[in-house]
């Protein structure tokens, strides 16, 4: 062969060579499969990827001693619903209960279900339907194949009314269930025995104090300690350099590609393409991402939406502040199909030291898996510092506002939010406001609020009274009113 | 047995409509729990006083007592039901069960609450007064209760008893098949 024909079929080599990388290099910085690969190369090994099993936890346990007797649990309180020692827990119960041979499904009436439950019995209710398949592989549990009657769960519970049964709500057909098995073969029992011996607070229906028609159960007299300490958020726009930090978090190697936007309120953009991927740095601290949809795994069931939300929280920002405050995520709420997108929505709510945080506006993370793929991603951490809240820890309790008392001293300004909401008409007999009012309360708990204000530097300690889906903040101490929030449901 | 509660409350609201009310009561204080007559299966009770102007008011709890064969005994409560339609409250001796507990509200509405417990079996006498600014009784009433303690019967198992595996097997199995 000819020198001069050689280098012709080198050059021509050549040539294809060019070709195929330059393809390649289209593919890898414009397509998709840019972000996976490049996440991958700058995820830190140490990331702290949650099982998804201890964030699914119920919203209350609710255990009845008998006679109207009652108490209200958190789980991020005790180790009732799950506890990774010997203690006896609910979760261990209902595997147990699994184990039995011939176990029964049975519809049953929502009479029935709370006729069961007016006897000593425990209840765990969740703030969404899990779907009964993955409720089962969650959790570890032994499924026998007649659970496959069951859809979802929203609530399971033991009633000593039926020793040898387990009582499921599902919520998403608003059915009830019991499974019965031959004999009581749990430890049911022992665990409300433990739980009433250790001592507990005293909730009874707001019907047994008010004298009204609402079933909800209210604390009789709570004392805590919980104190008031500053906070700050988790980013702010203008610290320029620590939202570089997180844009390059989510850009990876095509941050160089990557257009930034500052506008005039100061809110920082960044887009990648035409919109396919964007992130903005909004001046109230919270972080959004936005990515274009292109998958099409329509198939991804509740779990596996789950651990896709749960691993892309732990790569863009992780489960705590990003300066590492400790805080314990659970997931507070679901969403199915949000905006007629087949997946997902999950909304993570924060426990600091076991005590609920709530936002007077937003949440803490939002996170959308549609078809597969994670599409919307909100973060609005809280950051502080460590030493506040050991030393809250070490403060006495001291007695909360009485619980009765706050409603009957605020209603009117319930029922002003009410009317305001659209979620009651004005009634001309001012005498029956306080019964109106009263009977649509819903909820009422302890925790802190992160109030929408910008001019408020603490999280403060809170009296919550859900009323129609709306959370309304009061003073632990003074009841003095705090402000409200819409809870985030559609 | 929730035919015989009917007529435990029945009877005694017949027995004590005759002897409670020696005092006229403050129509703005009002006993919400436990209702008048009623009768609970527990040891302890939740009193609920609602107030609705601002009042001062004090809050008494006592056992009524029968003399037994020369002591002391708890009111037998099912004997009551048996009795001839009369009750002499005289022959009561009330044993405090509380200190009494002063409440002053200041606000149009508000709630007197309180949870006694260790009560055993027997009468039991709510007694509110409203006192007025002076320290003087203004109003009184007198509110009766009867504690019980639950049978077995009452925990007996609220479900009939369940198939057997191989019929919920079977049952299921034709659902699949032809649909619910």
């Amino acid at each position: 062969m000819s020198k001069p024909r050689m280098i012709e079929k080198a050059k021509n080599f050549s040539l294809v060579v060019l070709f195929l990388s330059t393809v390649l290099l289209l593919y890898f910085f414009w397509g998709n499969s840019a972000f996976d690969n490049a996440d991958a190369s700058n995820q830190n090994p140490d990331e702290n990827i949650l099982d998804a099993a201890y964030l699914i936890q119920p919203d209350q346990i609710v255990v009845n001693f008998g006679a109207d007797n009652y108490t209200v649990l958190m789980p991020g309180e005790t180790g009732i619903w799950q506890n990774s020692g010997s203690e006896a827990c609910i979760l261990d119960e209902i595997n147990q209960f699994g184990l039995a041979d011939n176990i029964l499904v049975k519809e049953i009436t929502k009479e029935q279900y709370l006729e069961a439950m007016k006897y000593r019995s425990i209840q765990a209710a969740f703030n969404f339907n899990i779907p009964m398949t993955d409720f089962c592989i969650n959790f570890d549990l032994e499924k026998p194949q007649s659970y496959e009657t069951i859809d979802t769960v929203t609530s399971i519970g033991y009633s000593t009314g039926s020793a040898e049964s387990l009582l499921i709500y599902d919520g998403k057909n608003g059915k009830y269930y019991r499974m019965a098995a031959d004999a009581d073969h749990t430890n049911f029992s022992g665990l409300i025995d433990t739980i009433e011996t250790a001592g507990y607070d005293i909730y009874y229906p707001a019907s047994t104090y008010l004298g009204v028609n609402n079933n909800t159960l209210v604390p009789l007299a709570l004392e805590t300690n919980l104190r008031s300490f500053p906070f700050r958020q988790d980013t702010y726009s203008y610290q320029t350099e620590k939202i570089s930090a997180v844009a390059e978090n989510f850009f990876g190697g095509n941050f160089d590609f990557v257009r930034k936007i500052t506008e005039d309120n100061g809110t920082i953009i960044y887009m990648y393409g035409y919109g396919q991927n964007v992130l903005i740095a909004n001046t109230d601290g919270s972080i959004e991402y936005k990515e274009e949809q292109t998958t099409n795994d329509e198939n991804q069931g509740f779990l596996e939406a789950l651990k896709t939300a749960v691993q892309f929280v732990a790569k863009h920002g992780s489960w705590e502040s990003l300066d590492g405050a400790r805080l314990t995520p659970y997931l507070k709420d679901v969403i199915v199909d949000p905006e007629n997108e087949i997946g997902y929505r999950f909304i993570f709510g924060m426990e600091i030291n076991g005590t609920k945080l709530f936002y007077e506006d937003g949440e803490a993370i939002v996170i959308e898996v549609t078809s597969g793929q994670v599409t919307y991603y909100k973060r609005s951490m809280i950051d502080f510092n460590q030493e506040d809240l050991d030393a809250i820890a070490g403060y006495d309790s001291e007695p909360a506002f009485s619980s009765v008392n706050l409603i009957a001293q605020n209603y009117q300004y319930l029922y002003n939010i009410l009317i305001e909401s659209g979620g009651i008409n004005a009634s001309l007999d001012q005498t029956v406001v306080f019964e109106d009012v009263a009977s649509l309360i819903t909820q009422m708990q302890i925790g802190y609020i992160r109030l929408a204000s910008e001019e408020i530097t603490e999280i403060q300690p809170v009296w919550v009274v859900t009323i129609n889906n709306i959370n309304v903040y009061f003073d632990l101490y003074s009841a003095e009113p705090l402000g409200y929030g819409e809870e985030q449901k559609e | 047995m929730k035919k015989m509660i009917v007529t435990l409350m029945v009877i005694l609201s017949l027995l004590f409509s005759t002897v409670v009310s020696y005092g006229a009561s403050d129509p703005n204080v009002v006993l919400v729990n436990p209702a008048s007559n009623s009768t609970v299966y527990s040891n302890n009770l939740l009193i609920s006083v609602k107030l609705t102007q601002p009042k001062t008011i004090k809050v008494k709890v006592f056992e009524e007592k029968q003399m037994v064969n020369g002591t002391l005994s708890a009111v037998n409560i099912s004997a009551l039901t048996s009795s001839n339609g009369t009750l002499n409250s005289s022959s009561f001796t009330s044993v405090a069960k509380m200190i009494p507990a002063t409440f002053t509200s200041t606000n149009n509405l508000s709630f007197y609450t309180k949870q006694i417990n260790g009560l055993d079996p027997g009468l039991y006498r709510i007694q509110i007064d409203t006192i007025d600014t002076a320290g003087k009784t203004i109003y009184s009433t007198n509110s009766y209760v009867a504690v019980k303690e639950k049978t077995a019967e009452e925990d007996a198992d609220i479900f009939e008893t369940p198939q057997s595996g191989t019929m919920q097997f079977l049952q299921n199995l034709l659902k699949n098949i032809f649909g619910n």
